[in-house]
């Protein structure tokens, strides 16, 4: 009966795995990505652009000899541009076996998330950005939007980055 | 909201109200020619352009009959004829509300005019019969009795009487279903909304709330409860209406830009700035809520104070119109199957 009791903790356990997310915001609103994924934060660089490049390409940067292309965050999260400032940021994060950099407005903290804290995103979207929220959760009464980065892009996209 | 966006809603609702009533043009032809035929016919004819003035659903098919089916047809048409409109400004109603009135006018209008002219037509179509049985036997006994008028005048009182029988039966049938068709335009409760006035006791409480400039009554019972609005995150991705995600009591409400849902047509980006919304209206017990900006009152009325709509049409999501305020009731379990769905105001359930 304990056994049985320990075995079930164990498996609850495991479904209420404790994750790490790097938050950062766009357009007054937080988002979290998997910090599994974050490879460094960078501050604003010089991005050159790509002639010919998708449009949710800015451009590309040079990260200690490597060419890492950068995705223009906000258009693909359907939002305004803004202006660069102090607080822009360059996450690099790999995804789809590919290295990538995303622009975003800050990078706030890193924080622990458990499974059982993370609801399901409203499933009222049709358009191609519903696609990427993996959930949402909710902390010190923020939302936390967390975003699935595998699935910022695509798959012809992510083949397409990889050809540029 | 502007004394203009106030009038808006008015006609908007007196659109609503009034859709039921709308005539085939068809129809209005037939009855045209069905008014020069008969001196009595144009009296009564006049009669029902007076009350409101437009046509009433007069079926042209009997008005070519004889006089004691034109009678008999005048009475059917009474009851139909019953509900009064309120006076419409149709000219300002369809330049402000061009996109709603032309679907209203395919759809509901439509189904409405069409079920309820079908089955007055199926029943002309047999009073009709009965009268062609008739006459061709009365032309064959006219002629057979041209020898023998004792026999003729026999023959044709039994078919005056057998005639004059077969028509009571096929008008009083007709009365029936006229009976039936006046439910249908919205005198007692529909189908569509049964579920909900079953819920409802004869004197229920409904809280009024304004959305820029339109007011909307929910029924208290279908009230979860009300929000202030504190911070809306704003989701990606989502349809125009859908306004964000405001946590209450450690869960996510899904917030909805109820100008933006509700009348789609008219919400510009002008309309949406000046909008300013300060509470939500939580659905039942559902995770969705209606920002609004203002809330009226909350007060009791009785069923009948509601014309409640017959068909879900394009607009399930509303129960009726609350006649003295001039506003709509929302059908809320409607309204969540719609917004579970991401559908958006126009569209229909399924």
């Amino acid at each position: 009966m304990a056994d049985a009791k320990n075995v079930a903790a164990v498996a609850a356990g495991k479904d209420d795995e404790v994750l790490q997310w790097v938050t950062f915001r766009l357009d007054n609103e937080t988002y979290g990505i998997n910090v599994m994924q974050v490879q460094e934060v960078l501050r604003y660089t010089e991005i050159a652009p790509v002639p010919g490049a998708p449009h949710y390409v800015l451009g590309i940067i040079n990260l200690r000899g490597n060419v890492v292309t950068v995705i223009d965050t906000r258009s693909r999260f359907g939002l305004p541009s803004a202006e660069v400032d102090d607080s822009t940021r360059i996450v690099i994060i790999e995804a789809e076996k590919q290295v990538i950099g995303i622009l975003v407005d800050s990078v706030a903290e890193v924080v622990y998330l458990r499974g059982s804290e993370i609801d399901n995103a409203p499933n009222v979207g049709t358009e191609e950005s519903a696609k990427f929220i993996q959930g949402v959760s909710n902390r010190d009464n923020e939302l936390l939007i967390l975003v699935d980065l595998d699935k910022l892009l695509s798959d012809e996209e992510w083949m397409e980055l990889a050809q540029l | 909201m502007s004394n203009s966006a106030d009038d808006a809603v008015f006609d908007y609702f007196s659109l609503l109200l009034s859709e039921p009533e709308r005539e085939e043009p068809e129809q209005e032809e037939l009855q045209k020619e069905s008014a020069s035929s008969d001196e009595h016919e144009e009296k009564h004819g006049k009669a029902t352009a007076n009350q409101d003035g437009r046509t009433t659903r007069q079926a042209p098919a009997v008005q070519r009959q004889t006089q004691t089916q034109i009678q008999a047809q005048q009475a059917l048409s009474r009851p139909v004829i019953t509900q009064a409109a309120p006076p419409l400004n149709k000219l300002a109603l369809e330049q402000l509300l061009a996109p709603v009135t032309e679907i209203e006018t395919e759809t509901e209008t439509e189904t409405a005019t069409e079920t309820v002219t079908k089955q007055e037509l199926k029943t002309l179509e047999q009073v009709k019969s009965v009268i062609v049985e008739a006459k061709p036997a009365q032309v064959e006994i006219a002629t057979q009795a041209k020898p023998l008028s004792q026999v003729k005048e026999k023959i044709e009182e039994k078919l005056e009487t057998s005639a004059s029988i077969k028509q009571e039966e096929a008008v009083a049938e007709k009365v029936e279903l006229a009976t039936t068709l006046q439910t249908q335009t919205g005198a007692t409760p529909p189908g569509v909304t049964e579920q909900l006035i079953e819920q409802l006791d004869e004197e229920f409480q409904v809280l009024f709330f304004k959305v820029a400039g339109l007011t909307l009554a929910v029924p208290l019972v279908s009230l979860g409860g009300i929000v202030k609005v504190e911070r809306i995150n704003h989701i990606m991705g989502r349809p125009d209406w859908y306004l964000g995600v405001q946590t209450h009591r450690d869960s996510q409400l899904n917030v909805v830009d109820s100008g933006a849902w509700v009348m789609p047509e008219k919400y510009d980006e002008k309309l949406a700035q000046s909008v300013d919304y300060q509470y939500i209206v939580l659905l039942e017990n559902s995770n969705w809520g209606l920002a609004c900006e203002s809330l009226v009152n909350s007060v009791k009325i009785l069923k009948s104070e509601v014309n409640w709509r017959s068909k879900a049409g394009k607009r399930p999501w509303l129960a009726g119109v609350v006649k003295e305020q001039m506003c709509g009731i929302l059908h809320v379990q409607a309204l969540i199957e719609l917004l579970n769905l991401g559908l958006g105001s126009q569209d229909s359930i399924g």
